[in-house]
């Protein structure tokens, strides 16, 4: 019985390119589902839009007031991690870290 | 018939039978897969040899000897104080300007250098002496990371150079490794211990295009004080028909390794970090390197780590007794594998790992041929400090060597390089460990006549081949071996005549140029031995081209191969 001939160069660079298609599809699927479903999740679907008033009853500046304009609303994973806002009134510009609810240093 | 009674023996008649075996031929023709020291020898694949060394797998199904390095410019230091070259770049400005780079690293601080002019022009030192710097161009700038201290860059005029600062105060503490992903800036592993926005563990990230500002709400820890540190980042894109490709950032640890996705701030899509599915990481940050079409590669606690987006795959088991050492093998430095190098050579496509094999210096180099997925081992005439792919605008890519102790910057796997047959001179001594002969099995006997080798392109005058064969099985200290020298008789050119290669008219010229591809020679390796396997090792320097091996030989009756008293 005649043994099968090794792949050629042209075959082999086949093979790598089907592959690398093939994980491409793959990975581009798995990342699909994990977007959509961190876009339903509240903080990211509900996020402040850059400019508009937004208050939070934990958030407080400095200068006593609680409305402020968002310059950054970051999440992690879905969920709310770090805010940047400038107060309206003193125009304070602070970080709000959401893990430990108090302002970051 | 034999043995015939003569003498007074009625009717009988003493026959021997003498089984005749015939000969046979061992052909190897086929020598794309590499190395195989990992295995059973008897049990590597037909396409294997046990150890290439110094031969790479170009033109498929044979092996040739690798490039030669040619030597571009030296540092200024004079011996004996000539410092590693720990990194080189070349910072192309918008204007179109190529500033030369190089960093040296001191006992104390590294040094940057413009290596284009001769001599080097010193631009500036850096407060630490770090030995894995890491260099990118942003907003018509270089960015140096520089370990524990805060970045440095260099701006378009190639002579101011200075730390990045943030106006709000938050400026990084340290990076050991950077990257460009996005449109920011990234810094990982921000100081070797932890504190509000800094740590082995901290990513941060600038604003977008902007260098000189990096707010504390784009700053997280991965995993914080988990015992680990950050240990590199790579990048790519996925893309798939139908999808916007999506460039994704790989964090690794020693340990772990992480997929990042989006940017601080973004909802589409949302920033995220996972861990990706692998109990590998990377234990020299120098290491991980993109390869399109392939995934990205690096050096992991396990070996060598191929991640494609999907699945992470340990692709270098062929030559793991070389990577951790073994009965016949002393492997690589584990103590200092952190200085550990890798490039990604685009022609031909190869994924090179420079290793330390005794202290900081990286002296052996692993080569995987990405499309074969087969390994060679390389070794060049100086050690390494630091390999970069340069890509200049208008220019071929070539790959850069940075010397560890002679201060030479040394280039390879290019034009220049493919002619030569030196390393600057030094003779490059190459190595088949071939896949070993064998008749019926391993443990039968087999007259070995003998073996010829294929050569298919020599350079040299008088070229010799240093063969030498071993035969089995053995019964006393010293195995039944014979060996010897082959000087081919020709110098074998490619083409016939040494003709020129492609003619620079399409028509008018035939595809060859001014010649015909050559043929080869045919070299014979006399043994008239036997044994029960043959096992055949070639040496020699210079540059050869080798498209197979074939071995005479004839298999003889089952019987005892040795005896033991």
């Amino acid at each position: 019985m005649s043994e099968k001939a090794p792949p050629t160069y042209d075959e082999m660079k086949r093979e790598r390119a089907e592959e690398w298609t093939a994980a491409q599809q793959q990975a581009a699927a798995t990342l699909g589902t994990l977007h959509a479903a961190l876009a339903a999740m509240p903080d990211v679907k509900h996020a402040p839009s850059p400019g508009d008033p937004w208050t939070h009853p934990d958030v407080v500046c400095p200068c006593g007031q609680s409305t402020f304009t968002v310059r950054r609303w970051n999440t992690i994973n879905g969920l709310r991690y770090r805010t940047e806002v400038a107060c309206v009134v003193c125009h304070e510009v602070g970080t709000w870290d959401w893990l430990t609810s108090r302002w970051c240093a | 018939m034999r043995g015939l009674s003569r003498s007074g023996d009625v009717g009988l008649a003493h026959v021997s039978v003498v089984c005749l075996m015939p000969p046979q031929t061992s052909v190897q023709q086929d020598l794309s897969k590499g190395s195989n020291l990992a295995a059973n020898p008897y049990l590597i694949s037909k396409e294997q040899s046990v150890l290439l060394v110094n031969l790479l797998l170009e033109e498929h199904g044979s092996v040739h000897t690798r490039d030669g390095t040619v030597l571009q410019t030296s540092s200024p230091d004079v011996s004996p104080s000539i410092r590693p070259i720990v990194k080189l770049y070349d910072f192309v400005t918008q204007a179109g300007t190529i500033i030369k780079l190089a960093i040296v690293k001191g006992a104390t601080q590294n040094q940057l250098y413009n290596r284009g002019t001769t001599p080097w022009t010193s631009i500036g030192s850096f407060g630490t002496a770090y030995g894995l710097p890491d260099a990118l161009t942003f907003t018509d700038h270089v960015l140096f990371a520089a370990g524990a201290e805060t970045p440095w860059s260099l701006a378009n005029d190639g002579t101011t150079f200075g730390q990045v600062t943030d106006g709000a105060g938050h400026v990084p503490v340290g990076a050991k490794h950077q990257a460009l992903h996005q449109g920011y800036y990234w810094l990982w592993n921000t100081n070797p211990t932890s504190t509000t926005y800094d740590g082995p563990s901290s990513l941060r990230s600038s604003d977008i295009n902007n260098i000189g500002s990096y707010p504390v709400a784009n700053q997280l820890f991965v995993d914080k004080d988990d015992g680990d540190q950050g240990m590199g980042m790579g990048q790519f894109t996925i893309a798939e028909t139908g999808i916007s490709p999506t460039t994704s950032q790989i964090l690794f640890k020693t340990f772990s390794a992480y997929q990042m996705t989006g940017v601080f701030g973004s909802t589409s899509p949302a920033f995220a970090i996972q861990r990706i599915k692998s109990d590998m990481g990377c234990v020299a940050p120098r290491t991980i390197r993109f390869a399109p079409g392939f995934g990205l590669l690096r050096l992991s606690h396990r070996g060598v780590a191929l991640f494609n987006g999907v699945d992470d795959t340990l692709i270098s088991e062929e030559i793991r007794p070389l990577i951790f050492g073994s009965d016949f093998f002393t492997g690589i430095d584990w103590t200092n594998v952190v200085s550990s190098y890798a490039v990604v050579v685009p022609n031909p496509p190869l994924y090179c790992l420079f290793c330390p094999t005794g202290g900081a210096a990286l002296t052996r180099v692993f080569c995987y041929d990405l499309v074969r997925r087969a390994w060679t081992v390389l070794q060049y005439a100086t050690s390494t400090a630091c390999v970069e792919a340069i890509e200049d605008p208008n220019t071929l890519p070539v790959v850069l060597m940075g010397d560890y102790a002679n201060g030479g910057v040394r280039s390879i796997f290019n034009p220049e390089a493919s002619a030569q047959t030196t390393d600057d001179g030094t003779a490059i001594q190459w190595e088949v460990f071939a896949r070993p002969a064998v008749g019926k099995s391993p443990q039968q006997r087999s007259y070995f006549a003998r073996a010829i080798v294929k050569v298919g392109h020599s350079t040299q005058t008088n070229q010799r081949i240093v063969w030498s064969v071993l035969l089995g099985p053995l019964v006393n200290s010293t195995p039944l071996q014979k060996s010897g020298t082959i000087t081919l008789p020709v110098i074998v050119t490619p083409l016939l005549g040494g003709g020129a290669g492609f003619g620079s008219e399409p028509f008018g010229s035939g595809p060859f140029g001014s010649s015909v591809p050559n043929t080869e020679c045919d070299c014979t390796i006399p043994i008239s031995l036997i044994g029960t396997n043959l096992r055949l090792l070639l040496q020699g320097s210079g540059h050869i081209l080798i498209r197979g091996l074939e071995y005479h030989l004839k298999a003889k009756p089952p019987a005892r191969p040795s005896v033991y008293v």
